[in-house]
């Protein structure tokens, strides 16, 4: 069994309304799979289905071979969930909060109390860990409601949106602390709408549409994936000649050539690594004097845009 | 077992987090008990056997504060789902029949804990419907405070109706 989490046509439906429709995915032992899509994709609703909240309509998931439908108590305690909105007992204490959620997965003691003091030091709690969950702000009941999860260190952790309304310093610990939790071997899936939170923590990008796995990839690969993703920007002395446009997109793998300025031409190309050398002696071969080059690869907002139904130029625009 | 217990240690942690609320709780109750009884007792007059009001007015607030209790049991569960706090719940490792049974504990303790300092005093009344004649047995051997033979006052473990 070399995957963590498998789902098998996994479907939600709410009256009319399809939240996840026949979504069959694989989560690999010990990565990190980040689930990227608009609101109102799924990926929360994956992540309750997965953690057995919510029961499926149609088809299942194993967690690490346990049956969500089956089998959802072994499921439960595998997986540790961080969910988007931080809410909990009102009147509590932060520690009281991280001590109870240590005592049910079986902590006791002196053991549990250095965990949970650790664990407030960790997520920057612990001025806090006297005030009620009432008291505390956004961002320091959002780190408490992840640091959940530090406190058991699950084989499966699902966090879902796992830095909203968490400042910058935060956004960046919170990362390396859910890298650091992958690294003590656990399994992580993380549901986000954040590009930079995808390219940063992701070893795997799912990419999800009206909930279906439109693609799961690794970022290399989705970036090399978009048709005509590369820009390569090309600057002629004096100015463009009139024949360059048309040898540029006959070189393989353009997909389109632009005007940008008076001396400056956009191609857009696919994996322009492979085209770029014939490119330019294409371009030499009209005695035209090239002053620079610049190639961009796309960005993941590009690859984001371009499988959730926008043209990646426009999103370059 | 042992998540359950320790569920509902948590969950009556935060219940009664706040000795103040319980404190007003009763309070309140003795203040309604005071100030209504005594006005309903002068406005209603009747020839029940105990003519003081007091003794039906607090069974009526005792029954009202049950279902009040129970009624609060319900919401919670209902206010924990939109809160989120359910959804939390419900991704521990807890067998979904134990946290039931947690959750009749929880409104079962708080219960007690809420009414059961005034359950103690209850009418003596044994009546004879038709006429409303009071036959009140042996005083003495049923109350320990309250009966001075006049039917007035007086109290017993349990109401029995002839």
């Amino acid at each position: 069994m070399d995957s963590a989490v498998e789902t098998f046509g996994l479907t939600k439906s709410y009256s009319a309304v399809k939240a996840l429709d026949s979504l069959s995915i694989k989560v690999r032992k010990g990565e990190i799979l980040v689930l990227l899509g608009p609101n109102g994709s799924g990926k929360s609703t994956l992540l309750h289905l997965l953690s057995t909240v919510l029961k499926p309509t149609a088809g299942t998931a194993t967690v690490m071979g346990y049956d969500i439908v089956k089998q959802p108590l072994k499921v439960r305690e595998t997986i540790g969930i961080s969910f988007q909105e931080a809410r909990g007992f009102w009147r509590h204490r932060p520690y009281h909060i991280l001590a109870f959620h240590a005592a049910i997965y079986g902590l006791r003691g002196k053991e549990r109390s250095e965990v949970v003091n650790q664990t407030l030091k960790d997520f920057d709690l612990w001025p806090s860990r006297n005030k009620r969950f009432m008291e505390l702000s956004g961002g320091q009941a959002k780190r408490l409601e992840v640091a959940k999860l530090f406190v058991h260190r699950p084989e499966v952790a699902l966090f879902d949106e796992p830095t909203a309304m968490v400042d910058l310093d935060g956004k960046r610990m919170i990362w390396d602390r859910i890298r650091g939790l992958r690294e003590q071997g656990s399994t992580v899936v993380v549901a986000t709408n954040e590009v930079r939170e995808a390219e940063y923590l992701a070893d795997r990008i799912s990419i999800m549409k009206e909930g279906k796995d439109v693609v799961t990839e690794d970022l290399r690969t989705l970036k090399d994936s978009i048709t005509g993703g590369d820009v390569v920007e090309v600057r002629m002395s004096p100015a463009i000649t009139s024949g360059a446009p048309k040898v540029i997109s006959e070189v393989p793998g353009t997909v389109r050539v632009t005007q940008a300025t008076e001396d400056t031409l956009n191609a857009f190309v696919n994996r322009s690594e492979d085209w770029l050398p014939q490119m330019m002696a294409s371009v030499q071969s009209l005695d035209v004097r090239i002053t620079s080059i610049r190639v961009s690869e796309p960005s993941l907002d590009d690859v984001f845009l371009y499988y959730t139904g926008k043209e990646v130029t426009s999103a370059r625009a | 077992m042992r998540e359950l217990l320790t569920l509902l240690g948590y969950e009556l942690n935060e219940t009664f987090d706040s000795i103040p609320w319980t404190v007003y709780f009763w309070f309140f109750f003795g203040f309604q008990y005071f100030v209504y009884g005594q006005l309903v007792s002068r406005l209603v007059g009747s020839n029940l056997p105990n003519s003081n009001y007091y003794l039906y007015y607090g069974t009526g607030l005792l029954i009202i504060m049950t279902f009040n209790v129970a009624s609060w049991s319900g919401r919670r569960f209902v206010e924990g789902a939109h809160e989120g706090r359910l959804r939390y719940i419900l991704s521990l490792p807890i067998r979904r029949g134990e946290l039931f049974l947690e959750q009749l504990m929880l409104g079962l303790i708080a219960n007690i804990v809420r009414v059961g300092p005034h359950t103690r005093p209850r009418p003596l009344a044994q009546w004879d419907a038709p006429n409303h004649a009071v036959n009140v047995p042996d005083c003495a051997a049923v109350h320990k405070r309250g009966c001075d033979g006049n039917n007035d006052l007086a109290f017993v473990r349990s109401v029995q109706v002839v």
